[in-house]
């Protein structure tokens, strides 16, 4: 359907400039307009406008669908696929992708496709029209376009070559800008933004050089199409004129028409165009390509597996974690607060992410109860928006039961959460965590290091806040604080690896 | 454009962009006027005295000076837009490294979304000469030319052409200023989707366990489909300007041949508008990317404000005053209200001060004012000017950045190895640092444990020729023990230095010669 409406504004806008041709020559000849080529001329306005803006609306209709179809990959990969598989992907990658791909795939799929479809056929509908007029100029047209392919191949190898250095510069550069400016207060406070800046300057003078060596390749692709339309203008305009005078007798160029003449000199450009387009496209296209295949092999991932297996209570039999580590089978409580301690990297944090289903154990299975549950760490996700709205009526006790209070912007009623709590400390952002839990139906928190990075008044207001909270929750926390594993109805020492203390 | 003109770079490839954008019109216009004539000359037994050779010649050359140009030009033109870019990019950088936001705390353009809009900014200004001034110049230039031969040869046909195009450029400029809107909402939208995007991502662990995850994964991708949205409304915006633009061409030609059939000229009468019908057409080449170019301007004129307000002139220098024994450091927000009494400050060598606070009580705020990189509360900062204070001081962040670069970059020392490596041994990076592969390995930010990272800024501290050290939380993120251990070797390390320290820990305070108590 695009690539019909294409063709139908390419055939309009050839009936133009022979509409052109026509009346040109036939007031040069006789003073007087061939009554049909205003019609035309009407004609081929309407149907190269009209088709052309069908065209352009569909593309982008066409585009628009086909970049959301993409974004639905990545929402498909961000929120089914396992956890384990996001996190040791490049998060940062993947946002600027979300922004690029979808985009890129869309004009790859859609443009691209329908320029190449159109392409061949358009160049074509030019070389057959133009036989009307002299099959001879026509043919001598259809054997300059195996010769300029040649030279489309030749000219492509080498710059793709060149192109993959490019890129790596590119990136290069983007990245030492980026960096800087990412890190401009920490080179402000170590006093070297001359230095940094010498460094820049010199870094962006390779860049240019090494562009300009390959742009010198680059752009001989589009001068061999400029050579051969410019030539095949002059060579036709010589030949005809030769044809006119009779000087020579040229088989096809000798005794035509005015308007024959001037109409195959107005195709002769037109003939190309196709693959002028095409020609602009092809950056476009390559970087499609790249963003079609990593689109597709997001969709391949591997889907997080839903591991809730009903049960009573908290229960684990025969667990052992992706580390490996083996574990006793563990019963937990309906409530109470639960620690689970041990030394740096002894997977405390595994079993708290096995326990609550966000990690797939090596093996064993993992029981759990209905019923919401709720996580605090420092990783937790906060949601934007005033904060006693969300805390609901019991926002001021919770706040101040956390120490948060001690924030004067904290304890503004107004106080509104923004984008990812940028503005908030990493302990203010923990024990916002732990509020939230609070405020919420869960009956089950789990709670990550829920003491690091504080003060010792707020550390002793949130082990108090989570004893009190396990008096009708249960409460389930990864730490290395002494003090917090003392206040647990049970411990779970994991440096003691197949035991559970009680 | 003034730049287009000083700049020599930038006027070769202008002339040859010009040379070049004659010889395309002039090669369809010859050619036309060419054939015309022989036709004519074709009909009479003249034919045969016909000077044939001199415009066939013209021919040829005006070919081989449009391909020759095209590839001359764009070459030239990149070039210049390259150095262009190279000359750009310092002054933002240094622009930025003098604006007081870049001091004032929270680095915006440390996040993934402001950084990446930012960088978006940036190309997107640096390209606008060459995406738009330029081939306007062109077009302008030789539209120009066009009209003034129209006058001599095809008058009647002047007040269409001259109509035709500001009612195209009028509809481009409309349609542009209407996209440009929607492409500025777009982008605005797609910054919020990618943060929240990158949010949701880096808390995956807790979204997936409290069955969150879907809905706010699906909220983040949802904005970026609005922008999408956005940006499709934007494109259709354009696609009436876009084919408007595309038939200038065509009809200019037409308006210049229907001219010539109303004023009845036939035969040699008519070769002139001949060829000034087929230069039209073929300036509608030129003539059909208009509506693009614009948007491109109107882009880069957005981005271009939005690029000013992170920037400012460089301070002029002042004189350096001698640095003060004491004074009184004040605890006031940066919005100006007061958090708690202001302290007696000693500034001596040997005696190192720590400030102790819970957090919030305005630590970090006060040692940044001592550092100059907030103004100061009342009267004269007491060194002189905040100018001053920020050459006198080295003030290690507490969330100081790491670039992706060596080591030695990262050190931002020009001292000799050897002082280097001790500064590195000092915080218990060796071993790190060793098996990275040492002072010329690569390093990042991502490499490196938050505690990694904060004990690196604090090697940095140590390397400091500045005779005031200031140190935010340099316990934060390292065990208690550690943290004293390389704490005390600091302190030792720069006993020829004032150093001021900030942290919420009672253990890491006793290290001082003096403790100032901040109760909010």
């Amino acid at each position: 359907m695009l690539v019909a409406l294409q063709l139908l504004a390419r055939a309009g806008r050839l009936a133009l400039v022979l509409s052109l041709a026509f009346l040109a020559a036939g007031l040069t000849m006789s003073g007087s307009v061939p009554s049909w080529a205003v019609p035309m001329l009407v004609v081929g306005l309407a149907l190269s406008a009209g088709s052309g803006l069908a065209g352009e609306r569909l593309r982008v209709s066409l585009e628009e669908r086909a970049a959301e179809a993409g974004q639905d990959i990545i929402q498909r990969y961000a929120a089914r696929a396992s956890v384990a598989a996001i996190e040791a992907g490049d998060t940062g990658d993947l946002v600027s992708r979300l922004a690029r791909h979808p985009g890129l795939a869309a004009k790859r799929l859609v443009s691209v496709a329908a320029s190449k479809a159109a392409c061949g056929a358009g160049m074509l509908m030019g070389i057959a029209l133009m036989a009307l007029f002299s099959w001879q100029a026509a043919l001598l047209l259809l054997v300059t376009l195996p010769v300029m392919i040649l030279f489309f191949v030749f000219v492509g190898g080498l710059t793709k070559a060149k192109a993959d250095r490019q890129e790596e510069s590119l990136a290069r550069l983007a990245g030492a800008f980026a960096d800087r400016v990412r890190c401009l207060p920490s080179i402000l406070a170590n006093h070297a933004v001359d230095k940094e800046g010498e460094a820049l300057s010199g870094e962006l003078e390779a860049y240019r050089r090494e562009t300009a060596g390959l742009l010198r390749v680059a752009f001989l692709n589009s001068a061999v199409l400029d050579f051969f339309s410019s030539l095949s203008i002059a060579m036709l305009a010589i030949f005809l004129g030769l044809g006119h005078l009779g000087l020579a007798d040229v088989p096809g160029f000798t005794g035509l028409a005015l308007s024959q003449s001037l109409a195959i000199l107005v195709l002769a450009p037109e003939i190309f165009q196709p693959l002028r387009r095409h020609a602009e496209l092809y950056h476009q296209s390559a970087e499609g390509d790249v963003a079609v295949a990593a689109l597709a092999t997001l969709g391949l991932e591997e889907e997080q597996k839903s591991l809730r297996l009903p049960a009573e209570a908290i229960a684990a039999r025969s667990l052992v974690l992706k580390q490996g580590i083996g574990m006793v089978d563990l019963d937990l409580p309906a409530k109470g607060l639960v620690a689970i301690t041990g030394a740096s990297g002894c997977g405390k944090t595994s079993l708290l992410r096995a326990l609550s289903g966000v990690d797939q154990p090596r093996s064993g299975q993992v029981f759990k109860p209905e019923g919401d549950i709720a996580w605090a760490a420092a990783d937790a996700w906060l949601p934007a928006g005033r904060l006693r709205d969300h805390l609901g009526p019991e926002a001021d006790a919770i706040l101040s039961a956390l120490n948060l209070d001690q924030d004067p912007r904290l304890s503004d009623p107004a106080f509104s959460i923004d984008e990812g709590a940028s503005a908030l400390s990493g302990g203010q952002r923990l024990r916002l965590g732990i509020a939230f839990a609070a405020a919420s139906d869960a009956s089950v928190l789990y709670t990550d290091e829920p003491t690091a990075k504080l003060d010792e008044k707020s550390a002793s207001a949130v082990r108090s806040f989570l004893a009190e909270l396990a008096k009708d929750r249960l409460v389930i926390a990864a730490t290395h604080d002494e003090e917090l594993a003392r206040r647990a109805s049970l411990r779970i020492d994991m440096s003691v690896t197949n035991e559970v203390l009680a | 454009m003034s730049r287009m003109l000083t700049n020599s770079r930038w006027r070769i490839a202008l002339i040859i962009a010009l040379v070049t954008g004659f010889a395309g019109i002039l090669l369809v216009g010859v050619s036309s006027w060419f054939l015309g004539a022989v036709a004519l000359a074709g009909l009479t037994p003249m034919a045969f005295a016909f000077n044939f050779h001199a415009p066939a010649a013209l021919v040829r050359l005006l070919a081989l000076l449009r391909t020759a140009g095209k590839y001359g030009e764009r070459m030239v033109g990149h070039d210049a837009a390259l150095h262009d870019q190279a000359s750009s990019r310092r002054a933002l950088f240094e622009g930025m490294a003098a604006a007081p936001d870049t001091r004032a705390g929270g680095w915006q353009l440390a996040r993934a979304d402001r950084l990446d809009t930012f960088l978006a900014d940036v190309e997107t200004r640096d390209n606008a000469r060459l995406r738009a001034t330029f081939p306007w110049f062109v077009s302008g230039a030789t539209f120009l030319t066009l009209s003034i031969v129209a006058v001599a040869a095809e008058p009647l046909a002047l007040p269409f052409i001259l109509g035709i195009a500001a009612s195209v450029i009028l509809l481009v400029r409309n349609a542009s200023d209407r996209a440009g809107r929607f492409s500025e909402e777009a982008r605005e939208e797609r910054r919020k989707a990618g943060l929240a995007f990158g949010l949701a991502l880096g808390s995956v662990a807790g979204l997936e366990a409290d069955g969150r995850r879907d809905r706010v994964m699906s909220d983040a991708i949802e904005r970026e489909a609005r922008a999408t949205r956005l940006l499709a409304k934007a494109e259709r915006r354009m696609i009436h300007a876009e084919q408007a633009a595309g038939l200038f061409g065509v009809l200019a030609a037409a308006s210049v041949l229907l001219a010539a059939a109303m004023a009845g000229k036939s035969g040699h009468d008519m070769l002139p508008s001949l060829f000034l019908a087929f230069s039209w057409l073929a300036f509608g080449e030129l003539a059909a990317p208009i509506a693009r170019q614009f948007l491109a301007a109107a882009d880069a004129k957005e981005a271009d404000t939005r690029l000013r307000s992170w920037q400012a002139e460089p301070a002029p220098e002042d004189t350096a005053s001698p640095l003060p024994e004491r004074c009184r450091l004040p605890f006031v927000a940066p919005n100006g209200v007061k958090l708690a009494e202001s302290a007696d400050l000693l500034l001596r060598k040997e005696e190192p001060v720590a400030i102790l606070g819970s957090s919030g009580c305005g630590k970090t705020t006060a040692i940044k004012r001592l550092a100059g990189w907030l103004p100061w509360t009342e009267a004269r900062h007491p060194f002189g000017s905040e100018e001053a204070a920020r050459r006198a001081t080295h003030l290690s962040l507490h969330d100081a950045a790491i670039r992706k670069a060596t080591v030695r970059a990262n050190l931002f020392s020009d001292a000799p190895d050897h002082e280097l490596l001790a500064a590195i041994d000092a915080v218990e990076l060796t071993p790190r640092i060793r098996e990275a592969g040492g002072l010329d390995a690569m390093i990042s930010q991502e490499i490196l444990s938050l505690g990694e990272a904060r004990r690196f800024a604090i090697a940095r501290a140590m390397l400091a020729p500045q005779p005031v050290i200031l140190l935010d939380e340099p316990g934060e993120h390292l065990r208690p023990e550690q943290a004293r251990r390389i704490l005390a070797r600091i302190l030792d390390a720069l006993r020829d230095r004032v150093v001021v320290y900030v942290t919420h820990d009672e253990a890491l305070a006793q290290l001082a010669h003096r403790e100032i108590r901040v109760d909010g």
